[in-house]
């Protein structure tokens, strides 16, 4: 079992445990041994619910289906230990173009706008396919924000405890620990690239196709922040433990805010092009059945 | 109701079936697979009590609901489409044997 936010209260009791056997052993020199209890037990109550990562797969599994439906063309998925993984276009989207082949020798409104509509149909289900993906990345980088935040309460609330231990008359020496959030999700990146879309859906950039469905792999890439846990006395421990988990609250912010910029330019884009992103029936898919043939060629129907 | 004979005809009105009756269902029945993933809440694995960060969900479910409108206003274009040209062929009036065998062929046809 890994670690989760579930763990933190029994964290907490063991610096809590801690704190004491240094106030009792060393407690009597010095006031910065004496730290109030709830101080210590509550240390990580902000973090008592948090989303789990891992319960994001199901969300994006659901998306990489929608996404090999809507495939116009080849994609890439992901990287495995055999290195990048492909999707192929789905099969039956360009049955589209065949039935618009099929009434190309007819004559009459309906079938000539049904003729061209179909030739430029999948632009819109491309549009659609690349936002799908850009929306699979947001979640993506979401997971990995949570996944950051985990490994690091882990680390910290680990090195917490043991800095404590080590306080002893101010002579101990110093946690050191790397905070990973800090760059898990770095920034907006460019357009989706995917073929055949006319829309630019922009993506959180490092969290590419290429991402596990926890986001472990953004979370992997990213670089440390240094933080230390001072064993000075146990109030200096406490307000580097604060000040560590004031940094990662920080970072949560940053890093969905980001998310949210990523998502509603995404929104925004859809909005503004919405003939774009899903292209209007032709005429032909508004003539009743009475109209089929009431003009000259097939769907010609002044109504 | 529009006439029409010889095996051509039948041939060019069959294929006209076909488009509506057998290959725009399979598009409208993948549209309508892509759509099905998309109808969870983001709220179940985003949400949070403690007041940490920016919770993304509204936004994930916002942009979630578009695409699953543009694929479902999509299928339901295919589908009318589809009906349409099924009307188009159901409609005409085959006057000769060769006309109602080829056309009958095209219908029949597996691929």
């Amino acid at each position: 079992m890994g670690f989760s936010h579930h763990d933190l209260p029994g964290r907490a009791q063991e610096l809590y445990e801690a704190q004491q056997a240094a106030l009792e052993d060393h407690g009597d020199d010095c006031d910065m041994y004496d730290v109030e209890a709830s101080r210590i037990t509550g240390i990580y109550d902000a973090f008592s619910d948090l989303p789990d990562p891992d319960s994001f797969g199901a969300y994006t599994d659901g998306l990489l289906t929608a996404m090999s439906k809507l495939a116009t063309g080849g994609y890439e998925t992901g990287q495995t230990e055999g290195g990048q993984t492909t999707g192929v276009a789905s099969d039956t989207l360009s049955l589209v173009a065949v039935a618009g082949d099929e009434v190309d020798d007819w004559t009459g409104q309906g079938a000539d706008e049904f003729h061209t509509w179909s030739e430029g149909w999948t632009t819109g289900i491309s549009n659609q396919f690349a936002a799908t993906v850009a929306l699979r990345i947001a979640l993506n980088a979401e997971a990995a924000v949570w996944t950051g935040v985990l490994k690091d309460l882990d680390n910290l609330s680990k090195g917490a405890v043991e800095a404590m231990k080590a306080v002893t008359e101010c002579n101990g020496d110093d946690v050191k620990l790397g905070l990973s959030i800090a760059t898990a999700v770095v920034g907006i990146a460019a357009a989706v690239p995917t073929a055949g879309a006319s829309l630019s859906l922009v993506a959180v950039a490092g969290a590419g196709l290429g991402v596990a469905s926890t986001g472990m792999e953004i979370y992997e890439a990213a670089s440390e922040e240094p933080a230390e846990i001072s064993s000075c006395c146990p109030r200096c421990c406490v307000e580097d433990v604060e000040e560590a988990l004031g940094k990662i609250k920080t970072k949560i912010t940053e890093g969905e805010e980001l998310v949210i910029e990523s998502l509603q330019n995404n929104i925004d884009v859809i909005n503004g092009s919405w003939s774009e992103f899903c292209h209007p029936a032709p005429s032909l898919g508004g003539v009743p059945r009475s109209g089929i043939h009431a003009y000259e060629g097939m769907g010609t129907y002044p109504g | 109701m529009p006439t029409g004979s010889g095996e051509g005809f039948g041939v060019e009105v069959g294929r006209v079936w076909r488009a509506g009756a057998v290959h725009l269902p399979r598009v409208s029945d993948t549209l309508h697979e892509a759509s099905v993933p998309m109808l969870a809440s983001h709220a179940p694995i985003t949400s949070r009590s403690g007041g940490l960060g920016k919770d993304p969900g509204g936004q994930l479910d916002e942009l979630q609901r578009l695409i699953r409108k543009g694929v479902d206003d999509s299928k339901d274009t295919i589908d009318v489409c589809g009906q349409a040209l099924i009307w188009a062929a159901e409609d005409y009036e085959l006057t000769d044997e060769a006309a109602r065998a080829a056309y009958q062929r095209e219908k029949d046809r597996l691929d």
